[in-house]
C-alpha cells in the first residue's frame, strides 16, 4: 500500500526524515512510533504531498506522490494531531463539508455520514462543533477520516489526549476499519497505545528509521546489543522440562508446566528454542512490558 | 471536480461571513453610512439646485463662462457619499479578508482542508470568491438602499445617470476589492490573524491615507508651484481659484469692467493653467493609492471636477466669479469613463497585484 523510498525531508540544514525505506503492506495496521521530533507527522505530511521532501519519494497505492498528489489524498483519510474543526457548523456539516470536497455525491454523503455518526456515537450532531469536549472532537476526527471510505487511514496521535474510556473506544474505531481491510497507519510516541493497536511498527528516532516489522522483531533489533532483563513467555504442547541458562533469573510455571513465565537478565529466547525443539513450542515470546522497556530505554539514548 | 472544489468553498466562506457578526455589524455600518450620507448629499443637491434656479431666474442672466448651461445632476448626491464611502469601504474589505486564511491555521483546520483532494488554488480561489460574494451582496444592499433613499426623496435619476450610479458600484466594488485582496495577502503571509489585521490596516493607512495626504499634496506643491498672483490693480479682490480638493462655488464681486481687462483675462488664464496642473499631478499620485482612484472615478462620475467660470447680469451689472463642477458641462458617460480609465486600470491593478501575493504565498505555505 506504502512505499517509502529514500524519503528525506530536511529544514534548514538538519534531517527532519532521513533516508526512509520502508514497505507497508495491505491491510496492515501499522505503527509509525518515536519521540516528538522524530519526524513521524513530517513523515505523513510527505505522505499526503503537503509537504515536498527534500530527496527520495513515496508511493501510494502504486501511486506517487510527487507526481499525483490529489490522487493520493483520494484514497486517504488522514486525521490530523491538532484536530480541527469549523465550530460554527454542526458535526454533520463539518462532516459534509469534507465530503462535498472529497467529491462524494449527495446520496453517498448522507449515507456515510448517518452511518459515522451512529459508528461513532456522536449524539449531538445537530450542534454547533465549537461546543464538543475533547473525546467528542476525537470522534468526530475519526468519522471525517473514514467519510471517503479510503483505502488507507493515517490517523496521527488518535488517541493523545484522551482518557481511558476515549482511547479504548477510538482503538474500537480503528479495529472496525481494519475489519474493514482498510490500511491503518497510526503514529504515536505511546508505546502502548501502538502496542495494542497495531500489527506491526516501524521505529522513528531523529528523523531515522531505526526498526521496523512485527513487534518481537523490533523488540531484537532495538538495543539487542546489551543486556536488559526481559520477560519470556514460553507454551508447549507438552509439558516442559526444566529450564537451564544462566540468565535465568526466576521462572513462574502453570500448574500443568505446558507454560512459564521467565525473568531472564536477557533475551535467551534463541538459547531456549535450541532447548525445547522436542516439546511442541506455541509460543516464544516476550512479554509486551520488556518491548516497551527496551524501546523506553531506546527513545531515552537514542539510535 | 475543479470547478465544484472552489464552489464548495466559496459557499462556505460566503455562509461563514454572512452568518458572522462581525460583517453583519460592518454591514450595518455600511448601510447606515449610506443613508447618512446620502441624506447630506440631498440636502446638498436641493442647495444646489435652488442656487441654479436662482441665477437662471435672475432676469435676463447671460452666461459668460461655460458652465451653467446644465442643472446639478443627482450624482452630486453620490459624490458628498464618496468621501465617507470610501474609508468604510476599505475597512470593511480589510474586516472580511484578514482572517480567511489565518483562521484556518489558528483553528488547526488548514492542514485537514489541504489533505483533501483538491488543489491548493481551489481553496485560495475559494476564499478569494467567497468573501467577494459577501462584499458584493454588501454593496449591492447599500446601492438598493441608495437608489431607495432617492426614490423616496423624490429624486429619479436618468437613464445617463442610472449608468453612471452602476459605474460609481463597479469603482466601489474595486475599492473594496484591492482592500479586501490586501487583508487576503496579509491573511497568507501572517501566522496569526491579529498579525495579519494589523499588516492590513498599515498598508490601509498607506494606500488610503498617507499617499494622498502626504505624497499627494507634497508632490502636488512641488510640481505645481505657488498659485498665480492677481493683477496689482486687483489686489484687494479674491477671484476663486479651483481647488484641486474641493468643488465648492466660491463668488467674488467684481466689477464688469475688471473682467474685461487683459490683466484679469491673462490672470484667468494663468489660473486655469495652474489649476489643470495640479489637477495633473494629483491624478498622477491618485493612481498610487486606491481611495485617491476612487475618489477620481467618484469625481468624473458625479460630475466635480471643476472649472471657473463667471455670470454677469444683463445690463453690465454686477458679476460673480466661481468655480463649478466641470461635469456639468455636458460631458457624456463615454468621456467621463475616457477621462478616469486610468483610475478604473489601477483600481484593478491593487486587487490583481494583491490576490497574486495572496496566491504565491498560499501555494508556498509551511502546513507544519
Amino acid at each position: 500500500m506504502i512505499e517509502f523510498d529514500g524519503l528525506t525531508k530536511e529544514y534548514d540544514g538538519t534531517r527532519a526524515v532521513d533516508d526512509l525505506t520502508l514497505d507497508i503492506p495491505d491491510g496492515e495496521v501499522f505503527g509509525l512510533l518515536g519521540p516528538n521530533g522524530a519526524g513521524k507527522s513530517t513523515t505523513i505530511l510527505m505522505l499526503l504531498g503537503l509537504i515536498e521532501p527534500t530527496g527520495g519519494r513515496c508511493r501510494v497505492d502504486g501511486i506517487d506522490v510527487g507526481t499525483d498528489p490529489r490522487e493520493v489524498r483520494r484514497r486517504v483519510g488522514y486525521m490530523p494531531e491538532d484536530l480541527g474543526f469549523y465550530g460554527r457548523l454542526t458535526a454533520a456539516e463539518n462532516l459534509d463539508y469534507f465530503g462535498r470536497l472529497h467529491g462524494l455525491d449527495s446520496a453517498t454523503r448522507r449515507r456515510r455520514i448517518a452511518e459515522l455518526l451512529e459508528r461513532t456515537g456522536i449524539a449531538d450532531a445537530t450542534q454547533p462543533v465549537a461546543g464538543f469536549s475533547k473525546g467528542m472532537r476525537q470522534r468526530l476526527g475519526l468519522a471525517r477520516a473514514l467519510l471517503p471510505d479510503p483505502a488507507l487511514v493515517v490517523l496521527d496521535e488518535p488517541t493523545a489526549n484522551l482518557d481511558p474510556r476515549g482511547a479504548a473506544e477510538c482503538r474500537a474505531l480503528i479495529a472496525g476499519a481494519v475489519a474493514e481491510g482498510k490500511t491503518v497507519v497510526v503514529s504515536s510516541h505511546i508505546l502502548s497505545e501502538v502496542r495494542r493497536t497495531c500489527t506491526s511498527v516501524g521505529v522513528l528516532v531523529r528523523g531515522r528509521l531505526v526498526a521496523h516489522g512485527g513487534w518481537d522483531e523490533v523488540a531484537r533489533s532495538v538495543r539487542d546489543d546489551r543486556d536488559a532483563p526481559v520477560t519470556i513467555h514460553i507454551a508447549a504442547e507438552r509439558p516442559l522440562p526444566p529450564l537451564e541458562d544462566p540468565a535465568i533469573e526466576g521462572v513462574d510455571w502453570s500448574p500443568d508446566r505446558r507454560s512459564a513465565v521467565v525473568r531472564a537478565r536477557t533475551d535467551i529466547r534463541a538459547a531456549l528454542a535450541r532447548g525445547l525443539g522436542h516439546v511442541g513450542l506455541c509460543e516464544l515470546s516476550l512479554a509486551p512490558e520488556a518491548i516497551e522497556d527496551r524501546l523506553l530505554a531506546f527513545y531515552e539514548t537514542g539510535a | 471536480m475543479a470547478d465544484a472544489a472552489v464552489v464548495t468553498i466559496a459557499r462556505k466562506e460566503f455562509l461563514d461571513l454572512l452568518f458572522g457578526r462581525r460583517f453583519l455589524l460592518l454591514l450595518g455600518i455600511l448601510l447606515a453610512v449610506s443613508v447618512v450620507g446620502l441624506v447630506g448629499g440631498i440636502g446638498e443637491y436641493r442647495e444646489m439646485l435652488d442656487d441654479y434656479n436662482d441665477r437662471l431666474s435672475a432676469a435676463g442672466e447671460t452666461v459668460l463662462g461655460g458652465a451653467m448651461s446644465e442643472p446639478p445632476s443627482v450624482l452630486l448626491v453620490f459624490e458628498h457619499l464618496a468621501s465617507q464611502l470610501g474609508l468604510v469601504l476599505g475597512i470593511i474589505g480589510i474586516a472580511t479578508g484578514f482572517d480567511l486564511v489565518a483562521r484556518e491555521r489558528e483553528t488547526k483546520s488548514l492542514k485537514q482542508l489541504l489533505a483533501a483532494p483538491i488543489y491548493r488554488d481551489q481553496v485560495i480561489n475559494g476564499k478569494a470568491l467567497g468573501g467577494m460574494a459577501a462584499l458584493v451582496l454588501a454593496l449591492a444592499l447599500a446601492f438598493a438602499l441608495s437608489l431607495a433613499v432617492l426614490m423616496v426623496a423624490g429624486i429619479v435619476p436618468t437613464g445617463d445617470e442610472l449608468g453612471r450610479i452602476l459605474l460609481y458600484g463597479a469603482g466601489s466594488l474595486l475599492l473594496i476589492a484591492s482592500f479586501f485582496s490586501c487583508a487576503l495577502a496579509a491573511s497568507a503571509v501572517s501566522e496569526e490573524s491579529g498579525t495579519a489585521l494589523v499588516a492590513s490596516l498599515i498598508v490601509f493607512a498607506v494606500l488610503a491615507l498617507l499617499v494622498p495626504v502626504t505624497v499627494s499634496d507634497t508632490v502636488m506643491n512641488a510640481v505645481a508651484g505657488e498659485a498665480p498672483e492677481p493683477p496689482v490693480s486687483f489686489k484687494d479682490v479674491t477671484a476663486a481659484v479651483p481647488n484641486a480638493t474641493g468643488s465648492s462655488v466660491t463668488t467674488t464681486r467684481i466689477t464688469s469692467t475688471d473682467l474685461e481687462s487683459p490683466e484679469w483675462r491673462r490672470y484667468m488664464a494663468q489660473v486655469q493653467e495652474y489649476g489643470e496642473r495640479q489637477r495633473t499631478v494629483r491624478d498622477l499620485c491618485a493612481l498610487l493609492s486606491p481611495t485617491m482612484n476612487f475618489d477620481a472615478i467618484s469625481r468624473a462620475l458625479t460630475g466635480s471636477a471643476e472649472s471657473v467660470g463667471a455670470v454677469r447680469a444683463a445690463g453690465g451689472g454686477n458679476v460673480r466669479v466661481f468655480s463649478v463642477a466641470k461635469g456639468d458641462e455636458a460631458e457624456s458617460t463615454g468621456d467621463r469613463m475616457a477621462g478616469v480609465a486610468k483610475n478604473f486600470i489601477a483600481l484593478l491593478v491593487f486587487p490583481a497585484v494583491f490576490f497574486g501575493i495572496a496566491y504565491t504565498r498560499f501555494m508556498r505555505l509551511d502546513v507544519r
